[in-house]
């Protein structure tokens, strides 16, 4: 009983960390060019998510992941045009949850009604087991990005414009392009974080399945001190109270469920309210 | 045997001529001297050698042949690098990232960086770790890490904009070292400079540059200080003769051996200033200047010492925009210090008629045009924003006023009226620290002159005592 309690906690606790490694990967690769951040990442995650089911039914798993990227990467466009027609970051952020949420709400109606068979994620064996190909592609692609933050003349330029756009641009470096990559890049791994949370958990899409997820992916990059490695450790952390949520809703866990639904939402709260007291501590002398 | 060399170039900017048909050639194995005043043209003479400007009309010829490059880029790869007065490392990364920012492959070659950095400190006797966060450094030690970084990318030619700007008396001597280092071995160094102190430190050759046309040019050896004076600053103006102000009254703000930091620290500094003077604070930018306003003003609690006001005081910050509200109308600008009179709101609601009665009234005693309350401050020329903060702050009488640069970047008509609305200020009873980069100004309308250098007061003088000898001798950075 306990055993099988601390697996179905260890497995949730992938599962429901993934998309926020995913997703926040994007996010550190757009905060380090000095793009702003993207409120936008919930609304990409939707349409991924949408995208991502209804190319899984068409042409199986992998096409279903592709997919969802797809449409991350056209939200990622949206983005970087925001970006280039110089609007306010808030603004394009807000606009691409809007349109994210609005278009797979009707969309899901039209095009995936309610019934359907549950599709399930693509798995890839590691170490004689199965394990989701969305985890396995999070660590690789966490590697990848820490090493293009550091190891590549692109990551590079990535930060150096993130630190002070005038210095990159005396230096040579095309702000502009980079920010517009870092964009793409977002929304990507954004629609990617998507797809593989409606696969690898219910496999259908509902309407605002993503729950905030989006947003908790920035809480979890502001955690993470905009860091590859530390998205992993603030998603597993976070990720913990989302499956306890789940976990509650099958074992008698002592409160009632409605309270373990809350605790990721609270704890996300209560970690930004730390880490801003960190920020705001005044320095010794002025 | 010259290898960069401009030819006959001129330069024209909106309302100035800043490079007048200019002819200037550097030399391997020699270190250049690029002297004159603010304005002179000599960042633009530097600009345009380094790819970032271009001639219009004249020449860039490299080796003798005539080129146009198309970047800094550009030129760092025909080996013509550049140390721009304003930092260019990147602070995130290390020096070694630095490099490879700027090299041919896509994937970081770190170790390979790290080498070439080292070897290239080694040239010029710099013990600089490549391996670290250059935001880490001093500000002496990211000074030479640019010239490392330029010399690491193969530059055979290094100008320098400033080089000293901001380093203290030690790291200075430090860079020069360094400089004769680079041209023994057989690079050609130009550098920007307006102390004469340092051209006899360091220079081979001299140029002097006038009002955008090379006013001296030779072998530093060749020339006494006396006429590089004389031909950098032309003749200076008489000293208008002024009646001593007689009636300065008592000390209206005092500060006893305060010590602040700011970046830019002031140690155990006394200093009164009394009802109706002028004190001048004279010195090279970087002594502690901004610490020194800053804590006069109030606007830093000192970390050590006291400061004692006796009634209110005005301020005039260095950057200008800090005192107004850049995007919103001049009204608001006008009154921004003193909303909480009675005048300006009934029952806590702010009285906008009585607020623009009050701004266009001051736009119109202090002369700021256009006099249209409703403009954005934005709209304004830099000299209309200046006289708009100064008569504020100066228009109701304050006690003390500390003005930190009130005429720095203003043309010559904007910065006398900015002179007089002083003297008349003083001459109503306020008492006035002036801190200054400009000699000339200080003696137009201080009484009293103190010398700030490390932060600390190192000499004070009546305003009768500073005369063209003592200009020299701050003019050459003789006060270190």
């Amino acid at each position: 009983m306990v055993t099988e309690f601390l697996v179905f906690a260890l497995v949730g606790t992938l599962n429901a960390a993934t998309p926020l490694v995913l997703a926040g990967l994007g996010e550190v690769v757009l905060e380090r060019s000095g793009a702003g951040f993207n409120l936008g990442i919930e609304g990409t995650m939707l349409a991924g998510a949408l995208a991502g089911v209804l190319g899984s039914a068409a042409a199986g798993p992998w096409a279903g992941l592709a997919a969802g990227t797809t449409a991350g990467l056209c939200f990622g466009a949206l983005h970087a045009a925001g970006l280039l027609a110089g609007v306010d970051t808030v603004l394009v952020g807000i606009v691409l949850t809007v349109l994210g949420t609005g278009l797979t709400t009707y969309l899901s109606q039209v095009l995936n009604p309610p019934g359907q068979p549950a599709l399930g994620a693509p798995t890839l064996p590691v170490l004689g087991g199965s394990v989701g190909a969305g985890s396995v592609l999070a660590v690789g692609l966490t590697a990848t990005t820490w090493w293009m933050l550091r190891g590549t003349r692109f990551g590079l330029r990535l930060r150096a414009c993130g630190d002070d756009a005038d210095i990159a641009t005396t230096r040579g470096i095309p702000v502009r392009r980079q920010r517009v990559v870092a964009a793409l890049v977002a929304g990507a791994f954004a629609g990617l974080a998507g797809a593989v949370l409606a696969l690898a958990s219910i496999g259908t899409f509902v309407p605002l399945m993503t729950g905030g997820r989006g947003f908790i992916a920035l809480a979890v990059v502001i955690v993470a001190r905009r860091t590859a490695l530390g998205v992993v450790g603030g998603a597993l952390f976070f990720a913990v109270f989302d499956a306890l949520a789940l976990l509650a809703q099958t074992y008698d866990l002592g409160l009632p469920v409605e309270a373990y639904q809350a605790l990721p939402y609270l704890v996300t709260l209560i970690l930004l309210c730390l880490e801003g007291q960190r920020r705001v501590r005044p320095k010794e002398t002025p | 045997m010259t290898v960069l060399e401009l030819c006959s170039a001129s330069r024209r900017f909106p309302r100035v001529q800043a490079l007048d048909r200019v002819d200037l050639a550097v030399r391997p194995g020699e270190v250049h001297a690029l002297l004159g005043e603010n304005g002179a043209g000599k960042s633009t003479a530097i600009r345009i050698l380094a790819g970032l400007d271009h001639p219009d009309p004249g020449e860039v010829r490299l080796d003798g042949r005539a080129v146009r490059f198309a970047s800094r880029t550009d030129a760092l790869r025909h080996g013509i690098g550049l140390v721009p007065q304003t930092e260019s490392l990147v602070g995130e990364l290390t020096l070694a990232e630095n490099l490879a920012l700027a090299e041919p492959h896509r994937v970081v070659r770190r170790r390979a960086a790290s080498r070439r950095l080292r070897e290239a400190a080694t040239t010029v006797g710099v013990a600089v770790d490549p391996d670290v966060r250059t935001r880490d450094l001093g500000r002496g030690q990211r000074q030479l890490a640019e010239l490392v970084l330029a010399l690491a990318q193969d530059a055979r030619v290094l100008l320098l904009d400033e080089p000293t700007a901001a380093l203290g008396p030690y790291e200075t001597r430090d860079m020069f070292t360094r400089l004769r280092a680079l041209a023994a071995a057989g690079v050609a160094v130009l550098f920007i400079t307006h102390r004469l102190a340092e051209v006899r430190a360091v220079a081979d050759t001299v140029t002097v540059l006038a009002h955008g046309r090379v006013a001296w040019s030779g072998a530093g050896s060749d020339v006494d200080d006396a006429t590089l004076i004389r031909t950098m600053v032309g003749d200076l103006p008489d000293t208008p003769t002024r009646e001593p102000r007689t009636a300065i009254g008592a000390p209206v703000l005092r500060l006893a051996a305060v010590s602040a930091d700011c970046g830019d620290p002031i140690h155990d500094l006394s200093l009164d200033v009394h009802a109706g003077e002028v004190v001048g604070v004279l010195g090279v930018a970087g002594n502690g200047q901004r610490a020194l306003a800053e804590v006069a003003a109030g606007r830093v609690r000192p970390a050590g010492g006291t400061r004692t006001e006796t009634g209110s005081v005005a301020y005039v910050p260095e950057t200008r925009l800090d005192g107004l509200l850049p995007g919103r109308a001049v009204r608001w600008s006008a009154v921004v210090s003193r909303l909480r009179e009675p005048r300006f709101a009934r029952r806590g609601v702010v009285d906008r008629g009585a607020v623009t009665r009050f701004a266009t009234d001051l736009l119109a005693r202090h002369d700021v045009r256009p006099p249209d309350p409703g403009l954005p401050v934005l709209t304004l020329s830099g000299g209309n924003q200046q006289k708009l903060l100064v008569g504020r702050e100066l228009d109701n009488g304050p006690a003390a006023a500390v003005l930190h640069g009130p005429t720095q970047g203003l043309d010559v008509r904007s910065a006398k009226e900015i002179l007089s609305e002083i003297a008349r200020a003083a001459a109503g009873g306020t008492g006035v620290l002036l801190v200054s980069a400009d000699p000339g100004e200080v003696r137009e309308v201080a009484d009293r002159v103190v010398v700030l250098s490390g932060g600390r007061v190192v000499g004070e003088f009546p305003a009768a005592d500073f005369d063209d000898a003592l200009v020299r001798r701050l003019t050459a950075g003789g006060d270190e």
